[in-house]
């Protein structure tokens, strides 16, 4: 389980997000050449399906109204998730195959390498080079995914929202080959950060209409988890 | 005389160009003008290209109007390249790139598909290799003229305060908004590029 809760980090993001920012290190294909099988490391995951109301009522309204406004997003995240598990949504698996599928198409030949990750942080240590036989490690955090409004009106309806961070590590020396944030429906643009603009398709005015459209609910996670992860991949053109 | 599209404007703004043809364009880039790039991210060297900007024509017959410039060499340490295109009025520059050595031979091309979206702005980070010296921000012939569209969601906070009663009340308010901006890719536009230090990963 990841330690800091999912809303608490993408609710802080949405606001803090530039002084988060890690650098951005770009891959270079023509001088790693002999990187021809990635491993990625089991990411590490958000355990359940953000709701963030990006500004609110609340927030006006000091101490008390933070409580009641953690409370309020607290009850919609475990609405969310019931409504999200009895569609049988499983977002590991939904971002897995995208990037697994982005980076065959790319011509590498991709291994799973199993490890314990839970924190929402990259690794500090990889498996030996001897024990996997891969040439670099794909360490992938998906910080937060789920729903966000930018603000309680009509006119900031929620969208889908994902937040992620990747990193690509030699193998042999543990050099950093690329490095990047990906962020979908980012809620004030965050520096050193790719920024995914939302499908319009999924967009939803108020919560009730969320819970309402279970089915194109769930889809919107999907598409935003898939995109996010197709563009990981593309990173490693 | 460049010809513009008609569009819908974001901001003011010169229109987007999407047709040079009747532009007079030359085979090879012209780098005696190129801008000289300092090995310092705060020395960002920015050009905005028009129809006055000087016009590339590649085999193929496609064209592209560019910005040139000069590369920091000599540096021991790993060197990242930035380069941005920033929408101006309702264009947003749609670049490629060249990377040419001290012959002025292309050694390299940074496709347009490696640029991505930051905010409204496109960007791509390039590791400089050692034998270039020159890099050439072009348009890419082949997007210009294609629309797109974006959302984008920000939040803001107004604060205040009112006197009632001999009582001063202070008073934050919180709002959000959503904001659809439509750009159509062009060849003129603003371009920013900045050298610096490979930053260390964390």
């Amino acid at each position: 389980m990841i330690r800091l809760r999912s809303a608490a980090i993408i609710a802080a993001c949405v606001m803090v997000l530039a002084a988060c920012a890690a650098p951005e290190i770009p891959f270079d294909h023509s001088s790693s050449q002999d990187v021809k099988t990635i491993g990625i490391v089991t990411p590490a995951f958000s355990p359940k399906p953000s709701v963030v109301l990006a500004s609110s009522v609340g927030q006006s309204l000091g101490l008390i109204g933070a409580m009641v406004d953690a409370t309020m997003q607290s009850n919609r995240e475990t609405d969310f998730k019931k409504l999200a598990d009895s569609h049988g949504f499983a977002p590991e698996d939904v971002f897995d195959q995208a990037l697994t599928e982005s980076l065959e198409k790319q011509g590498y030949t991709v291994k799973k390498v199993p490890v314990k990750h839970d924190k929402a942080a990259f690794l500090d240590h990889y498996p030996p080079v001897e024990d996997t036989q891969i040439d670099a490690y794909l360490d992938v955090v998906v910080i937060g995914y789920g729903y966000i409004a930018a603000g309680i009106s009509s006119s900031n309806p929620y969208r889908p929202a994902v937040i992620v961070k990747a990193k690509l590590v030699r193998a042999k020396d543990t050099s950093v080959l690329m490095q990047d944030q990906i962020f979908y429906n980012p809620v004030n643009t965050p520096k050193k950060t790719i920024t995914l603009s939302p499908d319009p398709k999924y967009t939803f005015v108020d919560f009730d209409a969320l819970m309402g459209d279970p089915d194109r609910a769930v889809e919107g996670m999907q598409v935003s988890l898939k995109e996010s992860a197709r563009t990981v991949g593309t990173l490693l053109h | 005389m460049a010809l513009a599209a008609s569009a819908c404007g974001n901001d003011r703004g010169p229109p987007p160009i999407t047709n040079i043809a009747a532009l007079t364009c030359s085979p090879r880039p012209a780098l005696a003008e190129a801008k000289p790039v300092p090995l310092d991210s705060d020395k960002a060297v920015t050009v905005t290209l028009d129809g006055n900007a000087s016009c590339l024509e590649q085999p193929g017959g496609l064209r592209s109007l560019y910005g040139a410039f000069k590369l920091p060499d000599g540096s021991s340490q790993p060197v990242l390249v930035s380069v941005t295109s920033t929408p101006l009025g309702a264009g947003l520059f749609s670049p490629h790139v060249l990377m040419l050595d001290e012959r002025e031979n292309v050694v390299r091309e940074i496709a347009r598909d490696a640029f991505m979206f930051h905010g409204n702005k496109l960007y791509v980070g390039i590791r400089l290799h050692p034998e270039e010296r020159y890099l050439i921000v072009a348009s890419d012939p082949q997007s210009v003229g294609s629309q797109i569209s974006r959302i984008t969601e920000s939040t803001s906070t107004a604060g205040g305060s009112a006197i009632g009663g001999g009582v001063i009340v202070f008073y934050t308010i919180h709002s959000g908004s959503d904001r659809e901006s439509n750009f159509t890719y062009s060849h003129n536009g603003t371009v920013t590029v900045s050298a610096e230090p490979m930053p260390k990963a964390n």
